[in-house]
């Protein structure tokens, strides 16, 4: 099956990253550990991966980079105290698994 | 052969340049002896800001999309930096929030702000000049994971929160903190925008058993009491909003109201009478943000994706502009 997704890892610098018209054009997803997943097999996706120098990923190593990224968000939260997470901080639950799609 | 004039009606305008005209609207511009057309030349988009120079979620926030201002918050402990936003680039004024704390809401400008409540109950109110905090008198009750609202250091509305207890509590300062008729709903982690008079409410958790599963999608207007009125298109909380209580955009957030986890880039505009779905999407899900701004050029700052985040989005409404039209 073709892939409908392609990944890389680009530091967000801040400002002209993301522009409008790429943002326009390009659906985006940004990951922990400044994993970006962007449309396969397109064009300006492919130029926008070429402007920020993103380093191409498969799915499997994107994968691991966040799940990396959320074991250690998900291992901060489990040591946090009873206290620290319910029922005076509502809302502040276990950060969640994230699985990417081919 | 076919005339625009039988066409239409009427004739094309002879103009002496792009003047501003309605989208769609034809011209002849007699400098550039060219036919022009205004057309949406965009649709609202996102796109990244420039990052905090420090981290932050469950901050506070005031001003606009290119003059904004960032304090306090978690990183992930309780922190008080202040930053300044002109559109491109975070700067450190160098005058921290009085207290390390999160969980506080702001509201006002860049140079004229509020900072009030935050973690555990707190009261204290502190006014922003443009260069220094000051203390301000308390809010009459704590508020945490709250929402406000207001032009200045002058003027702010205080409500909703989860202090012991989710809370209605509405309040509203002049100079000193006053209560007010209480929202129709307790809520915490809702979005709020607008003026100390003139103030919206969207979204946020709520008591389980309270009521209608539907609260969390929950709009309240304020004019002097509460109105609830269209709810969002889907719960939120969490969440940011920016505008005003006739034109709002709602920001990321959790998708979810019970047993939240996931968090999303799909952003809401309000109208002044419902919700729809803005088709711009913003490019990192994001939780505990700040948001300032307009609906027509809104900020979202820092936040939670897990871990705090230095990153900021700005969004920009449709544009139009004029255009030549050629045979081609």
């Amino acid at each position: 099956m073709a892939k409908t997704n392609q990944y890389c890892v680009a530091e967000n610098w801040g400002k002209g990253f993301i522009d409008h018209n790429e943002s326009s054009k390009i659906n985006f997803s940004g990951l922990p550990g400044n994993v970006w997943q962007v449309p396969a097999h397109n064009k300006d996706a492919n130029l926008w991966i070429n402007k920020v120098l993103g380093v191409p990923k498969t799915r499997d190593e994107a994968q691991a980079i966040v799940d990396a990224e959320v074991n250690a968000a998900q291992a901060a939260w489990d040591a946090l105290p009873d206290a620290g997470k319910a029922p005076a901080v509502e809302g502040n639950t276990r950060p969640a698994d994230i699985t990417l799609e081919e | 052969m076919a005339t625009y004039k039988g066409i239409q009606g009427f004739g094309i305008q002879n103009v002496a340049g792009d003047p501003t005209f309605n989208e769609g609207q034809v011209w002849y511009n007699s400098s550039t002896s060219s036919f022009k057309l205004n057309k949406q030349i965009t649709t609202g988009a996102w796109a990244t800001g420039g990052n905090l120079n420090n981290s932050a979620m469950r901050l506070g926030s005031a001003g606009t999309q290119t003059a904004a201002l960032a304090f306090a918050g978690q990183e992930p402990g309780p922190i008080n930096h202040t930053e300044t936003y002109n559109g491109t680039s975070w700067s450190d004024p160098g005058a921290n929030y009085p207290a390390s704390i999160d969980d506080l809401t702001g509201s006002g400008s860049q140079t004229s702000a509020l900072g009030y409540g935050g973690a555990s109950g707190a009261t204290a109110t502190n006014s922003w000049n443009g260069s220094s905090w000051t203390g301000a008198p308390a809010l009459n009750v704590g508020h945490e994971q709250f929402a406000g609202a207001g032009p200045s250091n002058t003027a702010a509305l205080a409500f909703g929160g989860n202090t012991g207890g989710y809370q209605s509590a509405c309040e509203q300062y002049n100079g000193s903190w006053t209560n007010r008729p209480t929202m129709n709903s307790a809520r915490f982690g809702l979005g709020g925008a607008g003026t100390s008079t003139l103030a919206i409410a969207a979204g946020g958790g709520y008591e389980p058993g309270a009521g209608s599963s539907d609260l969390g999608m929950q709009t309240e207007l304020y004019n002097g009491s509460w109105t609830t009125v269209n709810r969002l298109v889907s719960p939120r909380l969490s969440w940011s909003i920016a505008g005003t209580t006739t034109a709002c955009l709602g920001m990321s957030g959790y998708d979810s109201t019970s047993n939240p986890g996931a968090t999303t880039t799909a952003t809401q505009s309000w109208n002044g009478t419902c919700w729809t779905t803005n088709p711009a999407t913003n490019s990192v899900a994001r939780k505990y943000t700040a948001g300032c701004g307009t609906s027509a050029a809104a900020l979202l700052i820092g936040g939670e994706i897990p871990g705090a985040t230095n990153a900021t989005e700005e969004f920009s409404a449709p544009a139009n502009s004029a255009v030549t039209i050629t045979t081609s």
